[in-house]
């Protein structure tokens, strides 16, 4: 299968582009409402109790920011419908590592409480749970009932100050992460063997399908960035393409199991481009190095230039997990953001013209997570390329 | 034309990823700053300001050398 076409064409690199930029446009709005709804945090925390009528009225109206914001963050249920005790909920372990050792418990003791609220006591200690993350609760509740204790720092955002055990649970980017990897094994060993049962015959079903993809790593990704040295690297430039993209398509799937943000989390991206980054650095050869150490520049430059070199090595995979956590989790607020007009204008008329662009933009994210998985494995490639190739 | 393809997909990829590398190396370069003004108490930021501008020259000569690099 020949991808190029995509990029060819000239209406589709139109597309292309016009994905690119929308993306962007929607990353710039998610920054905008964040900020505003630290103000609007900010604001609550300066006047609890004196505008409790105000208050009351502002809880009312549909609160779009913590409702996206709370869409892309992990989670420690999984919703299959509904919302809290109305609907199904598969509720995932906890396990955490505590001064006195291994806790585990299901989240549905918290009863979907997530401001501190709801005390657990498993082996002598409590916990509370507030913004998704897990604390050592108080002794006491404070004014809004909670048993944590909210800061506000000199910048007015609201932190946490209580002490937080070793959080090693299954949560939904976990989860949804394990599912995958099954996926992707269960997958790639089937087509292993129809490789290994039918040697030197036509594929067949499974085996067909991923064929023409694998060969488009190979031809496509591996080959031309890495030259003759391409075999030693395929193993790992498809996996990182097959579970970037398998992760971005599950995060378009609305229901269960999709709907996690997993490529759109910045600790997944960085790790895997710390693997890039390892591989680069372990794997690169003398005239690499040497290109660092000792940059083609006039000597008077060199001072100034190997600094610029060598943040050059730590930019590179530092760009590879920005672009895709950026790309993905736009993708995702724009879409929950075209839906959400439909509340904030409360009212049907929006509907059609919210659900078309919602249609339009989620076909576009198909396009993207291909797209970005391509990227990152191409610049994986190139990166491994650039630090094995021999001189010219 | 095989090997022409192949270098528009590369070179697409490649400069859809100059951005973000120019924003990292600016970032990088200016987050040094910033903590050198924070460490020092410098009030109107002359570190975060003077390192914001070298990281431009960084990031643009970074940019200048992989175009050179694509030609050879």
């Amino acid at each position: 299968m020949d991808y190029n076409r995509v990029f060819v064409s000239k209406v589709r690199r139109l597309i292309v582009v016009f994905a690119l930029f929308s993306v962007f446009l929607g990353f710039r709005t998610a920054a905008f409402a964040q900020a505003d709804s630290v103000a609007a945090q900010s604001h609550e925390v300066s006047a609890p109790a004196a505008h409790g009528e105000e208050h009351g009225k502002e809880e009312k109206g549909f609160d779009i920011t913590s409702f996206i914001f709370h869409h892309i963050s992990d989670s420690h249920f999984f919703t299959i419908w509904g919302h809290g005790d109305h609907g199904l909920t598969l509720h995932l372990p906890i396990i955490l590592w505590t001064d006195n050792g291994l806790v585990m418990f299901s989240s549905s003791a918290f009863q979907f409480d997530d401001a501190g609220k709801v005390v657990v006591e498993k082996n002598g200690q409590r916990f509370a749970i507030a913004h998704n993350k897990i604390y050592y609760a108080n002794a006491a509740a404070d004014a809004h009932g909670s048993y944590v204790s909210h800061v506000a720092d000199e910048k007015g955002e609201e932190k946490v100050t209580n002490a937080r055990p070793l959080d090693f649970s299954v949560t939904k980017n976990v989860f949804s992460m394990l599912l995958s990897i099954v996926v992707l094994v269960v997958v790639f060993t089937t087509v292993a063997a129809g490789y290994k049962k039918r040697a030197g015959k036509a594929p067949k079903g499974l085996q067909s399908f991923l064929e023409p993809i694998i060969l488009f790593v190979r031809d496509d990704i591996a080959r031309p960035n890495l030259g003759h040295k391409y075999a030693a690297f395929m193993p790992y430039l498809l996996s990182v393409f097959f579970f970037i993209w398998l992760n971005n398509m599950l995060g378009l799937v609305p229901f269960f199991p999709g709907g996690a943000n997993v490529t759109g989390n910045i600790a997944l991206t960085v790790v895997l481009a710390a693997a890039t980054f390892l591989i680069t650095t372990f794997k690169a050869n003398k005239y690499y190095w040497g290109h660092i150490l000792n940059p083609p520049v006039p000597w008077w430059l060199k001072p100034l230039m190997i600094p610029v070199e060598i943040f050059g090595m730590f930019t590179k995979p530092i760009a590879l997990a920005i672009r895709l956590f950026a790309n993905i989790t736009a993708g995702h607020i724009l879409v929950m953001s075209l839906l959400c007009l439909i509340f904030i204008f409360n009212s049907i008329a929006v509907a059609p013209a919210s659900i078309f662009f919602a249609v339009f933009i989620g076909l576009i994210e198909f396009l993207v997570a291909f797209i970005q998985a391509f990227i990152f494995t191409i610049l994986s490639a190139l990166f491994i390329g650039m630090a094995v190739e021999e001189h010219h | 034309m095989e090997e022409e393809k192949d270098k528009n997909a590369s070179s697409y990829a490649k400069y859809t990823g100059i951005a973000f590398q120019m924003m990292a190396t600016i970032g990088i370069f200016a987050f040094i700053g910033y903590q050198i003004d924070k460490h020092q108490g410098i009030e109107n930021f002359l570190f975060t300001a003077i390192l914001g501008i070298v990281g431009v020259g960084a990031s643009l000569y970074q940019v200048v050398r992989s175009l050179n690099r694509n030609k050879s």
